[in-house]
């Protein structure tokens, strides 16, 4: 939707609403604010992409306007702020009451990746990259920026003056422009290096909805078409390639598609039983199409045919749902809900063969769930609920194709105190999957044989128990205690080679204590331990030799330093620890402030028979410490007029051992120059300190 | 252009309708005029005008009928403010939350976000339309957050008052602009209930995510079935200590599902990194482009598809 459009659009919207509505005995009387002022940061740090990964922080013009208004029969409700900063959010609703609504918003939002990088290509951000390799003086590089802009511009109207029925319209256009992290191997293996690419973002996306319904206190039903289009401007960006003699690789971006769904939903409430029937259908299908590559780069630099058996790809995917969903109340105090889930996704995308062997799986699913589910009072103060998931995934992947869950739940609520709500509930889930791969490969010294005991935890056997008690504890106004406890289980009991198990345990507490019309102070803070544990094994390139011994597919083979299991388990303990509050100083003037501190602490430890592989423990994995402090002030001269400043403060620490000692070339174990990486600097300098200054005066009326 | 031309033929309804919508149209119900003061507001009145602008407001008259929709029969507490309270179900300590919910559905029930409330989670739990709704504009807890720019009030404080693990995962380092107020709860979810799991608006979790991130739904010549079958596999919506909102640190993430003999089981551990292990000066010559930086993805950067030709495709590297 262009300028002009959504000009005219709002204009005929808000016309009729407001002045054709106002008479003399009916006047349209509106509240509001105009707020204006500036803001100013002071930062350090290389790369300061993070503090401001989602806002506009640039030293400049804070404003916002919001205005509210109503007669007897219109009323709009209107905010903006940020207006010219990369952030900026215009909200307009309005409408006649038991007549139309409507709106129309723009939402900006900056996404920034990367500041002062560098980059051995020129043309960053285009669809053309262009380098010499090798380009081991960085002095010689670019500087690099990643980072888009996305608007997202749209609205809707609603019309419901022959209620029950009603017409509803959404639109809305998101522009995403800019760059992003992208980059690629060099060669076909891992030891001739990598690049780290700045990919160009030209992205639209448009959105238009229509929905009729009709819905009354006893039934809701509605129908509505969604269409979506999805365009990229650059669906391939070309780069030299080092290894390949200088020559122009291909990466492929995001097709452009199109996407659209119909759903149709009925509720039908007050049946017997006190029931309520819900059901839900919908029809979706997402295309695209794309031009084969004919040919890849490759050895010095010549290109080498793929024979693709179809010169095009027209991707298809059609799904289907259906739910229905029955809640009742069959006997007092006693609340029920039936369940039931039917998914299935056809595959209709071309097939294509290439000359390398290379094959496309057009994977495709269908998902049966059912369930039900109880509540039962057992009198004021306790509630006991229960509940059984029956979950079938039948699909193509040729690792698993069945998969079943079954999921059971009891939950018990206590209120006997007037003030106070406990709830705890256990679930319990057991998936088992149908293994195909328990025949793979020949013997123990075919490479294939492995996968006989690979086992990807999405699908692998598991038995999970999860617990999570909580405590609201409100003795009055202002005033309240809430703790939360989760601990989660999951164990791939069956799983030799893969992610074994994984734990979480988290505890929040938070606290608030208020003095009515006076000050209030809020406390919060949580810790999570979370635990990955995996087992794997390592055998060298190729079939079993003499280094990596007999059967060395075989993870029951005896180890060898070129053939071995090891075990992981990655730790990640986080802490954080929050306190706000504010305090009128005086009738006019009050003060609110907040602190925020986050620690993460993150580790690796593996050991592996004999040790070898040499295990070193990763104790920067990452560590991470966040601070923030939020001060603000706000003096009122009079009922119109008053001032806010403020004052925050940000620190970021950050500590990976991906990143420490960072080197922007010069890396691999192969040192030829043909095979070195060449990489831009995303995410390896991301400490920064922060300090933010803001003065707003605000007119009210 | 078709979705444009689209776009410009719904506004250009829109604009008709909202024509034909004129004031005309309006008078099928009474509304009152905005300088209409209940009798409730002689004692009330900072409660009346937190309302006065809203449909609440218009829909209130002089008798204070709107007041008494919701508060109860306000007969007896006229004669005796003091000792005669209104005891609707919103005041009395002792009402459950479909006692409370009972009273907002009087007028509401037809409401087309309530289609689904018997089916969602949050009526299966007690949570009552006031938990969320402040109608009277009364203090909420204090704002725990980073300094943002925007000065509107953050949906995520009020989801985050139950859901607490939630908010925790909001203030992480790696997170969706939630805490920023670029993405509200209501986003994703339907508060209001919902037939599908966690109450998401869409039928499942990858159309939800497809919503804002287009650019994936592809279809691709080469997907990534974990990719395609569900993108919490890899990623927590709500934020993460790892990068890209990850699960877990890659290249431990990837290999929890590959373990092939072109990539085998590799240990990762100190002596993979750019520093030497040992503390000599210098790039560690042991450093694996496999580890550092973005690990796997450094080379497999179509991690959500490609359309590369051959196996260039196949293995995400173009």
């Amino acid at each position: 939707m262009n300028k002009k459009q959504l000009s005219i659009l709002i204009a005929a919207l808000f016309a009729g609403a407001t002045a054709l509505a106002q008479t003399a005995d009916d006047p349209f009387r509106a509240t509001g604010q105009v707020t204006a002022g500036g803001i100013v940061t002071d930062t350090s740090g290389k790369d300061q992409s993070k503090f401001n990964e989602y806002q506009d922080l640039s030293n400049g013009m804070l404003s916002n306007i919001g205005v509210t208004g109503r007669n007897s029969k219109s009323w709009i409700n209107a905010y903006g702020e940020n207006f010219g900063r990369d952030d900026m959010y215009v909200d307009l609703r309005g409408g006649m009451y038991d007549v139309f609504k409507a709106r129309a918003y723009t939402n900006w939002m900056p996404h920034n990746f990367l500041y002062n990088g560098l980059t051995p290509y020129t043309g960053s951000g285009s669809n053309n990259l262009t380098a010499t390799f090798p380009a081991p003086d960085t002095a010689t590089w670019q500087g690099l920026n990643l980072g888009y802009q996305r608007k997202d511009t749209g609205g809707s109207f609603e019309w419901k003056s022959v209620s029950p029925w009603y017409f509803r319209v959404d639109g809305n256009q998101v522009k995403t422009q800019g760059t992003k992290n992208g980059g690629s191997s060099q060669g076909t293996s891992p030891g001739n290096g990598y690049v780290d690419l700045a990919l160009p973002v030209q992205y639209e996306t448009n959105n238009v909805t229509g929905e009729v319904g009709y819905a009354t206190r006893t039934m809701t039903i509605s129908a509505s078409y969604l269409a979506s289009n999805f365009g990229n401007s650059n669906e391939t960006v070309s780069w030299n390639n080092g290894f390949y003699a200088n020559g122009k690789d291909q990466t492929y971006l995001p097709p452009a598609n199109d996407y659209q769904r119909i759903a149709l939903n009925g509720t039908w409430r007050q049946l017997p039983l006190k029931s309520t029937l819900a059901l839900r259908y919908t029809w979706d299908e997402t295309t695209s199409n794309a031009t084969i590559g004919t040919s890849y780069l490759g050895s010095g630099g010549n290109f080498i045919p793929t024979d693709p058996s179809s010169a095009t790809f027209n991707g298809n995917q059609k799904r289907q749902t259906f739910t229905a969903g029955w809640a009742a109340t069959p006997v007092t105090n006693l609340d029920t809900r039936v369940y039931l889930n039917w998914q299935k996704m056809n595959n209709n995308s071309t097939q294509i063969e290439f000359a390398d062997g290379a094959e496309n799986e057009l994977w495709h699913y269908k998902k049966e769930n059912a369930g039900v589910d109880a509540h039962y009072r057992i009198n004021r103060a306790n509630r006991i609920g229960g509940g059984y998931d029956y979950n079938h995934i039948t699909q193509d992947r040729i690792d698993f194709d069945d998969t079943t869950n079954n999921t059971f739940w009891a939950e018990w609520r206590n209120t006997s105190m007037d003030t106070a709500t406990f709830r705890i509930k256990y679930s319990y889930l057991d998936r088992r999957s149908t293994f195909l791969l328990n025949d793979a490969g020949k013997d123990a010294n075919d490479t294939l044989y492995l996968q006989r005991f690979v086992r990807r935890f999405d699908l692998a056997n598991l038995t999970q128990n999860r617990v999570k008690a909580t405590v609201d504890w409100a003795p009055m106004d202002s005033t309240g205690v809430a703790v939360e406890f989760i601990w989660k289980d999951n164990d791939y009991g069956d799983t030799a080679i893969g992610r074994t198990s994984d734990t979480r345990t988290e505890i929040f507490a938070n606290v608030t204590y208020g003095m009515p019309s006076s000050w209030r102070v809020s406390l919060f803070g949580d810790y999570e331990t979370v635990k990955y544990d995996s087992y794997l094994r390592y055998v060298g390139a190729g079939s079993c030799n003499a280094s990596t011994g007999p059967n060395c597919f075989d993870p029951n083979s005896p180890p060898s330093s070129a053939a071995y299991n090891w075990s992981n388990s990655l730790k990640a303990n986080n802490w954080l620890i929050g306190l706000g509050g504010d305090v009128p100083v005086k009738e006019n003037f009050m003060i609110t402030g907040s602190v925020l501190y986050e620690q993460t602490d993150g580790s690796s430890d593996m050991s592996a028979q004999n040790n070898y592989g040499n295990p070193l423990p990763l104790n920067n994995y990452p560590n991470v410490k966040i601070t923030s402090l939020n001060l603000k002030g706000v003096y009122k001269f009079d009922r119109n007029w008053s001032v806010t400043g403020g004052y925050a403060y940000q620190k970021y620490q950050y500590s990976d051992d991906q990143y420490n000692g960072y080197v922007y070339t010069g890396v691999g174990p192969n040192t030829a120059a043909a095979s070195q990486s060449y990489l831009n600097g995303w995410n390896a300098f991301q400490p920064y300190n922060a300090n933010i200054f803001y003065l707003l005066g605000t007119y009210r009326f | 252009m078709r979705f444009k031309s689209l776009i410009a033929m719904a506004g250009i309804a829109a604009a008709a309708l909202a024509f034909l919508a004129s004031p005309a149209h309006a008078q099928t119900k009474t509304m009152t005029n905005v300088d209409t003061k209940p009798i409730c507001a002689n004692c009330h009145e900072s409660t009346h005008n937190s309302i006065l602008f809203t449909a609440h407001g218009a829909k209130n008259d002089e008798a204070g009928t709107m007041c008494q929709t919701c508060h109860g029969d306000a007969s007896a507490h006229l004669k005796d403010p003091v000792k005669d309270k209104p005891q609707g179900p919103l005041t009395s300590k002792t009402s459950t939350a479909a006692e409370k919910d009972a009273v907002c559905q009087t007028c509401h029930a037809g409401n087309r976000h309530l289609a689904f409330w018997e089916s969602g989670k949050h009526a299966k739990n007690d949570v009552s339309c006031t938990n969320c709704h402040n109608l009277h504009n009364k203090q909420g807890p204090v704002a725990v957050t980073p300094f943002t720019t925007t000065f509107l009030p953050n949906q995520s404080e009020i989801c985050g008052k139950c859901h607490q693990q939630v908010r925790s995962a909001t203030l992480k380092p790696s997170h969706h602009p939630i805490i920023e107020g670029k993405i509200k709860c209501s986003d994703c979810h339907n508060p209001h209930g919902a037939l599908t799991p966690v109450m998401l608006k869409a039928e499942t979790v990858n159309q939800q995510c497809y919503s804002c991130h287009a650019d994936k739904r592809g279809p691709y010549v080469f997907n990534h079935p974990a990719v395609e079958e569900n993108c919490l596999t890899c990623h927590n919506p709500h934020g993460s200590v790892y990068a890209k909102l990850l699960n877990e640190k890659a290249p431990n993430l990837c290999q929890d599902c590959h373990d092939w003999s072109r990539h085998p089981g590799t240990v990762y551990g100190a002596a993979a990194g750019f520093v030497n292990p040992s503390g000599a000066p210098g790039t560690n010559p042991g450093v694996s482009t496999r580890f550092i930086a973005r690990s796997c993805v450094n080379c497999h950067a179509a991690i959500h598809g490609s359309n590369a030709p051959g196996s260039h495709g196949q293995f995400l590297i173009r």
